[in-house]
């Protein structure tokens, strides 16, 4: 099914959870904040929201900046 | 003790470092560790799954740096919101360096909606740190509002130009609650001390570490500069005059 | 044989002229009192003898005018002053007497926030001059304390207190004092502070209109860390308005509260808290 992750189209099997598409980008919970639909997910609810066709995705981290 | 009290916390530091710019994790380290800095400010931006990088917290020791996180990016309020919220959810502590830079060739702030969104971000728990132009009158705003520090800017980010702003950021010190950071432009040692030798409480200093040949010792000459500023601002300045006067006695000169 | 010498002690030759001591210790000095009296360089001392050696038109620095608080409030007391920061909200009738007072003590920093400018009307009570007409209380009020003794650091936030700033601006203050008019504002300060700060005593003040006897001022604790200076009842109104004398009267009740506060005694009663 087609999401949109960080702005772009993205292909993904259906029905996974928040969590298992971070684990299947080899991306760490810890590291990074998931926005799902427009809301901040918390860490302890990512393994229970599962994901469907048409949803927006944004995965954010810390980067350099002043 | 001339500590540095921010909402509450102290610290012994009055250089603020920022992570952007630097060619590696390493000089960024160096850099944060030469500059004797307590405070960090770092930016959100998406993950970029196809350019895996090696994660910044990882190089940012929790136990000696405060994490600030900034809006940058933020281009009106209800983004610079959304980012703090991002924040937030990291697991930091809700310190937030608040920036909304709507202009990419200034990177000048935006005072209307860096206020508004300091009003919501106040009332939601943040400590806010706004970033501004060195507007006295959106400073005072911003104190009432309930921002833990007014941080006016020396000359736009990136520039290296200095204080530009000294007038203006002179009646903010003046009229300030809060301590006053200043924040972008400080290009040199010389300008950070120019800054803390007007009264500032502290300075934001990343281009000029970052574009350093060596950002190790340039965060140490900056640490210097700082605290040359500071311990001049509380030894009383001497202050400017036209006419000079002589240092050496006026009586007893050896005649002809 | 000793005397003293702008309040410290020195030995001196028995009848050492003032001249004398003036050309060894001030030399630019230009008035000489002796004991309370003008004196000229030719008198001559005998021991004990306070003499003030002064240069008109001088400002005494930092020191001096240490030495001068240490001896009269003795060195502990001082000591406790100089390292205190008091919080005032408000600025009128009773928190610019307030500032004053604590100021003319020595007090090491004062936080002071109003929005108010100085008006007219306020003169009758409040601790302004005619020609600070339209500023800013806090500037107005700060440049007067400069005036007074320019040691005492002087934070002037002239906003708006809300619950949302009350802990950036009074995050330092040790002992809060609460000189707002109304009640509302009042209690919205109160409650703020306290619940943010629940160690930290707050000294409010209520109740002194009119020109009724002074002695129903009173200071009484109304809860844990809570101090009221008033008669408690007496609000401002046509024909009970408020003026100096008695305003005056509550403010420096509020006033010695802080300081005995400040060196944790009670404020109500003779001892410690």
């Amino acid at each position: 099914m087609e999401i949109t992750f960080n702005g772009k189209p993205r292909e993904i099997q259906a029905g996974i959870s928040l969590q298992e598409f971070l684990d299947q980008m080899k991306l760490d919970c810890m590291q990074v904040v998931v926005e799902h639909n427009n809301n901040i997910i918390p860490r302890q609810r990512l393994a229970e929201t599962v994901m469907q066709t048409g949803d927006t995705l944004e995965v954010i981290h810390f980067v350099g900046g002043g | 003790m001339d500590e540095l009290i921010i909402a509450g916390r102290s610290f012994a530091s009055r250089l603020m470092v920022g992570t952007g710019k630097f060619a590696s994790n390493e000089a960024m380290v160096a850099s944060m560790e030469g500059s004797g800095s307590e405070i960090v400010t770092v930016a959100l931006r998406r993950v970029d799954v196809d350019n895996p990088q090696d994660s910044l917290l990882r190089h940012i020791n929790p136990e000696r740096y405060l994490l600030l996180p900034n809006t940058s990016g933020a281009r009106d309020a209800e983004e610079a919101i959304r980012l703090a919220r991002i924040a937030r959810a990291a697991g930091c502590e809700p310190w937030v360096k608040l920036e909304v830079t709507p202009d990419p060739y200034y990177l000048l702030p935006d005072p209307i909606e860096t206020l508004k969104a300091a009003e919501v971000l106040v009332k939601e728990g943040f400590i806010v740190l706004p970033y501004i132009n060195a507007d006295p009158v959106l400073a005072k705003h911003l104190q009432e509002v309930g921002t833990a520090t007014v941080m006016p800017l020396g000359s736009p980010i990136g520039t290296n130009k200095g204080v530009r702003n000294r007038d203006n950021i002179a009646i903010i010190i003046e009229q300030a609650c809060v301590p006053v950071v200043v924040d972008a432009g400080l290009g040199a040692p010389s300008h950070a001390a120019e800054a803390m030798e007007m009264g500032a409480d502290a300075v934001l200093v990343n281009t000029a570490l970052a574009v350093s040949r060596d950002p190790g010792a340039m965060g140490v000459a900056f640490k210097k500069g700082v605290e040359a500023g500071r311990e001049a601002y509380l030894a009383g300045l001497g202050k400017q005059q036209d006419r000079a006067e002589a240092s050496s006695p006026l009586t007893g000169f050896l005649g002809k | 044989m000793q005397i003293k010498v702008n309040e410290q002690d020195h030995t001196v030759g028995t009848n050492d002229s003032v001249g004398k001591v003036r050309d060894r210790l001030k030399a630019d000095a230009d008035l000489l009192i002796v004991n309370g009296f003008p004196a000229t360089a030719e008198t001559l001392l005998n021991d004990n003898d306070q003499v003030v050696l002064i240069r008109r038109g001088e400002i005494p620095d930092a020191e001096e005018l240490d030495a001068l608080l240490t001896a009269r409030h003795t060195p502990g007391v001082h000591g406790i002053i100089k390292g205190s920061t008091i919080g005032i909200a408000g600025v009128g009738g009773l928190g610019s007497s307030i500032a004053i007072a604590l100021a003319r003590t020595g007090i090491g920093h004062l936080i002071i926030a109003d929005f108010d400018v100085v008006e007219p009307s306020n003169l009758n009570r409040q601790q302004y001059f005619i020609d600070q007409i339209g500023l800013p209380k806090v500037y107005a009020l700060r440049d007067s304390l400069k005036r007074i003794n320019p040691h005492v650091r002087v934070t002037a936030c002239h906003l708006r207190l809300t619950p949302h700033n009350l802990e950036e601006v009074f995050g330092h203050a040790q002992v809060l004092v609460e000189a707002f008019d109304l009640a509302e504002q009042k209690v919205m300060l109160i409650e703020t502070f306290a619940t943010r700060f629940p160690d930290r005593p707050i000294v409010t003040g209520s109740g002194m209109a009119g020109h009724g006897p002074a002695n129903t001022v009173q200071t009484r604790q109304v809860a844990n860390n809570l101090y009221l200076c008033g008669d408690g009842s007496t609000a401002a109104a046509p024909g009970t308005g408020l003026m100096a004398p008695r305003v005056g009267v509550a403010a420096h009740h509020q006033a010695n509260a802080v300081l005995r506060l400040l060196l944790g005694e009670d404020p109500v009663n003779e001892g410690k808290v």
